[in-house]
């Protein structure tokens, strides 16, 4: 699995996980995302459980596995999630944030000693070590119950599936050319996103903060103007597209 | 090597020899929920049994006597069965617990493998032996319930084989109850015999799956 620092300051760093070549091929790729300060880290929607094994090597190249105190699940996909289990018996005295609708469902991937911190609807903020980062709402985009991350030091938002791309496997963590890449994301985004409201109200909030970087749970991370250009391609996308007209 | 020495030699001793022992556990556990159902039968023709002795009077006072031993089997069997059937989920959910410690080390294996040379690698270590040792106790555990199991299954079977003479004996008294009731006694008769015969095939089942944990 590749790993790449896509930011780095005096008081933490962000590290992105994926591109793993050895992941079986009916699998989606999936990035994972790992904030670390001094003494705590937290891993951003750490993936599915046939991911396990190749994420905690790669963790453990990083940080000491008793550094990462924190998970975050955006929603309750296998994807992002189905390696709960796993995680619970390695990581002792962890904290899982994540949904407060999906708790009861998550669960169910597993977990005795990891402590479920259900994230209210309006969001809230972690505080890791003096790093605020903020859980902001991001319903039905696309589960019912959703949440993105948002680091206004590093102005990073992880944004979940919004801006996933279905890609061959092996390109590179960045987008370099917005218009060839929209291609990749229209058929993603018009199915697995449900709602046009809940879409216009995201974009609405986003278009607030101040980001350099966007980057989503598959595909590549939009860079400066891109994330600009995200935001207007998204806004003009019809969503919802699963039932004929 | 740190994965040889972390690795316990007895870890692999128990339930190498069969990969599925938690579908087996789950099989078991369904057999005897399957044999409950079936000794509740029993309880029930017990009843039926004793409103039939009744009716039938006097001719019938041999039949109602051993309609008392049929209900003390029904009983007795229930009683079994029941707590059979507890001890099969709670060992079933042993197995299943002791399935995810397995599978959680042979993650632990993979990535001790993959990053061998990374510089945070013995922090793993801690992790380890908590699920080692959680696997450990699971399988003590394990050991512990299937052979309280085997115990409570030979003690059933010992139970249920006083059901054949049971029957047996209704046969003889049913023929002594008149034209009209040996027919409807005769069938309580079979049909103890025949749930009786049930739920030995169940637990025969499950005796015989468990030769597959050995």
């Amino acid at each position: 699995m590749l790993v790449k620092n896509i930011y780095q300051s005096s008081t933490h760093e962000w590290l992105m996980f994926g591109r793993d070549p050895d992941k079986p091929e009916k699998i989606i790729d999936t990035n994972q995302y790992l904030i670390k300060t001094a003494n705590k880290a937290i891993l951003l929607d750490p993936g599915g459980i046939e991911l396990f094994p190749i994420m905690l090597a790669s963790v453990v190249r990083q940080v000491p596995i008793s550094q990462v105190t924190h998970l975050f699940a955006s929603h309750q996909d296998p994807d992002i999630i189905s390696s709960l289990g796993l995680w619970d018996q390695t990581l002792e005295g962890a904290q899982l944030y994540a949904p407060w609708l999906w708790e009861s469902f998550i669960r169910h991937f597993g977990m005795d000693s990891i402590e479920y911190v259900s994230i209210p609807d309006p969001g809230l903020t972690l505080d890791l070590e003096g790093v605020a980062l903020e859980f902001i709402p991001a319903h039905y985009l696309h589960a019912s119950g959703n949440y993105h991350v948002y680091d206004a030091q590093a102005k990073i938002l992880m944004s979940g599936d919004v801006g996933a791309a279905m890609e061959p496997v092996g390109v590179p963590f960045e987008v370099s050319d917005f218009d060839s890449h929209a291609k990749y994301m229209e058929t993603f985004h018009r199915r697995w996103m449900p709602s046009n409201r809940a879409k216009d109200d995201w974009i609405e909030r986003v278009s607030t903060l101040d980001i350099d970087m966007m980057c989503p749970q598959h595909g590549r991370v939009f860079i400066g103007d891109d994330v600009k250009r995200f935001l207007e391609w998204f806004s003009k996308l019809e969503v919802g597209t699963g039932i004929p007209s | 090597m740190l994965i040889k020495f972390l690795r316990h030699p007895a870890d692999s001793c128990f339930m190498s020899t069969n990969k599925n022992y938690f579908v087996i556990a789950a099989l078991v556990a369904a057999d005897l929920h399957a044999a409950m159902a079936v000794a509740q039968g029993i309880s029930l023709t017990a009843s039926n049994a004793r409103a039939l002795a009744l009716r039938a009077g006097q001719g019938a006072a041999g039949f109602r006597a051993i309609t008392d031993s049929i209900e003390e089997l029904a009983t007795a069997t229930v009683s079994s069965s029941r707590l059979i059937n507890e001890h099969a989920s709670a060992f079933s959910q042993t197995s299943a617990d002791m399935a995810r410690a397995e599978t959680a080390l042979a993650r632990f294996d993979w990535a001790y493998e993959s990053a061998h040379d990374s510089p945070y690698l013995s922090s793993l270590d801690g992790a380890y032996r908590r699920t080692q040792m959680k696997h450990r106790r699971l399988q003590n555990v394990f050991k512990q319930q299937v052979r309280a199991l085997c115990s409570k299954l030979e003690e059933l079977a010992s139970e249920l084989r006083t059901a054949t003479v049971l029957a047996a004996m209704s046969r003889v008294e049913a023929s002594q109850a008149g034209a009209q009731f040996e027919g409807p006694l005769n069938l309580v008769a079979q049909n103890v015999a025949d749930a009786a015969a049930e739920i030995q095939r169940l637990v025969r089942s499950s005796q015989q799956r468990f030769t597959y944990l050995a």
